[in-house]
């Protein structure tokens, strides 16, 4: 059942991203190859000079506006599926499917997810289209020295990779749920829903910046002790004090990794819980 | 009768809303295979009765129960249920929410559905936001009727439509049902259904006033269910 949902997740959000997509990359497509033909242009013909920044001028501004609009519509298509599929008129059916909170939430969550890494892709594969010309393929080489280069200095960079990995998908996981439980909840503050989920969202917000501002406060207090005995040990020792610098950004990836996997749990058990129990559709 | 035989039952069922009793003890034993008027004015509780049994609100207290157990997924996938408003997604083709209700409830009958919006002369391919309000509700009401479900309840079918889109409708629920299943039909314009129905619920301020068949109202009071309405009713 859930394959099913995030299947009609995905049809139902698709619409606009079908068109925002190709659109970015035939313009990215045209900047790469047709731009330069216009450049060739205004070598020959005094009348081209205009032509050419009048094109690349024109390119470069919907360009830029695609970008801002792929990535604002991806936002909105997070919300706004949520809260008219589950708590405005379209909650009727969705929340009469014969399925559990748990698979609606999962399903949007990962429909939200994919959403977001296709629109990441595409906005890179255009990146790259746009410097294909000035592209230089040593830099994978330089990349894979640097990272050689680190493993020999005693860096585990799997495990480093894997950290900020866990660190961005944890916290992208974190502020959709936390605009899911927003949602949830605003129903039950007020009459207005969308004022209610408004006012929900600016609670959890300060909720949360007074947790992390207590747990960043206590991680350093802890945090310092250790790291002026480290600083003393090391100081002249240069192959310590990378590791060490190291030490000090695991700690803050893993406690805040941590942070954002209680961040994730606590808005994912609200959301369900307003939604099995509160569920109050107009 | 045993309790295999209940379809919908409910002990104590109350719901709040703020201070107000939208529901107040509500102890009914519904029976499978019967049509059922849940009748009353505006604000009466009947849409409210229906939601509790959709699991779309829950009860302050008290208990409601489809098929022996509480709402949930199980009980969603055999109760057919029509809201009294519209729910597509305006994007939506009809064919996406055929595909969608075949997808999700095993009693879907595709093929019904197909026959039904054709005589009904509705383009499949055309989206929801394109049709009109009475063509949507149409269309709402060919999903609810095309499943083989043990619990219709269809809240305010006829509400917004013209007399004769109303004996369509009334046409199609009797036609289409599963005789095994049971119809509860929640509206207040009661003249029109009463031919079709077997038992009658009056609900009024949050409270059942009667429940009996109509067959039985008719004989004690000689009247029509919907004279004992305005009767029971007079303001």
């Amino acid at each position: 059942m859930l394959g099913r949902l995030i299947k009609h997740e995905l049809k139902s959000t698709s619409r606009l991203f079908l068109i925002l997509y190709p659109a970015l990359l035939v313009i990215a497509l045209f900047m790469t190859f047709v731009n330069p033909f216009f450049e060739n242009l205004s070598d020959s013909y005094a009348a081209g000079t205009a032509i050419y920044s009048f094109v690349t001028g024109m390119m470069g501004f919907l360009y830029g506006l695609l970008i801002v609009a792929i990535v604002v519509i991806t936002m909105i298509t997070i919300i706004m599926r949520f809260y008219k599929n589950v708590l405005g008129d379209e909650g009727y059916l969705m929340m009469t499917l014969p399925v559990t909170e748990d698979a609606h939430i999962v399903a949007k969550l990962i429909a939200a997810l994919i959403w977001s890494i296709a629109s990441s892709i595409v906005i890179l594969i255009s990146i790259l289209f746009l410097i294909s010309s000035s592209f230089d393929l040593s830099i994978f080489r330089q990349m894979r020295e640097a990272l050689v280069e680190a493993s020999q200095a005693g860096v585990n960079v799997p495990f480093e990779l894997f950290l900020v990995f866990a660190f961005i998908l944890f916290g992208f996981i974190s502020n959709v749920l936390i605009f899911y439980t927003a949602m949830a909840i605003g129903p039950n503050l007020t009459k207005n829903r969308l004022l209610g989920s408004f006012l929900a969202y600016i609670i959890i917000y300060i909720v949360t910046q007074i947790l992390s501002t207590i747990g960043v406060v206590i991680w350093y207090l802890a945090g310092s002790v250790e790291g002026v005995m480290v600083a003393i040990n090391n100081s002249y020792d240069a192959y310590s004090s990378v590791t060490s610098g190291l030490t000090m950004m695991n700690g803050v990836l893993i406690t805040s990794l941590v942070t954002m996997l209680i961040c994730c749990a606590a808005a994912y058990l609200i959301t369900r819980y307003f939604l099995k129990h509160k569920l109050n559709l107009s | 009768m045993n309790n295999e035989q209940i379809i919908l039952k409910t002990r104590g069922l109350t719901k709040r809303f703020g201070g107000l009793d939208a529901l107040n003890d509500i102890n009914l034993d519904i029976y499978r295979g019967r049509i059922i008027g849940l009748l009353g004015p505006n604000g009466s509780g009947k849409s409210t009765l229906i939601k509790l049994a959709n699991g779309l609100l829950q009860p302050t207290s008290g208990s409601i129960e489809i098929a022996g157990q509480r709402p949930g997924p199980y009980t969603k996938s055999i109760v057919s249920y029509l809201p009294d408003r519209s729910y597509f997604d305006d994007w939506m083709k009809v064919s996406d929410c055929l595909k969608l209700f075949a997808d999700f409830y095993a009693d879907f009958n595709v093929a019904k559905a197909y026959e039904m919006l054709k005589l009904l002369d509705i383009d499949e391919k055309k989206m929801f936001r394109t049709l009109s309000k009475g063509t949507k509700e149409k269309v709402q009401l060919v999903l609810v009727m095309s499943r083989q479900a043990s619990l219709y309840l269809l809240d305010e079918p006829i509400g917004g439509v013209d007399p004769a889109t109303r004996d369509y409708i009334l046409s199609t629920i009797i036609n289409n049902y599963n005789e095994e299943g049971t119809v509860i039909i929640s509206t207040h314009l009661i003249a029109d259904i009463e031919k079709v129905l077997d038992e009658v619920i009056f609900l009024n301020r949050g409270k059942v006033e009667r429940y009996m068949s109509v067959d039985d109202m008719r004989e004690t009071t000689g009247q029509s269910v919907d004279e004992v309405f305005r009767e029971v009713y007079r303001c």
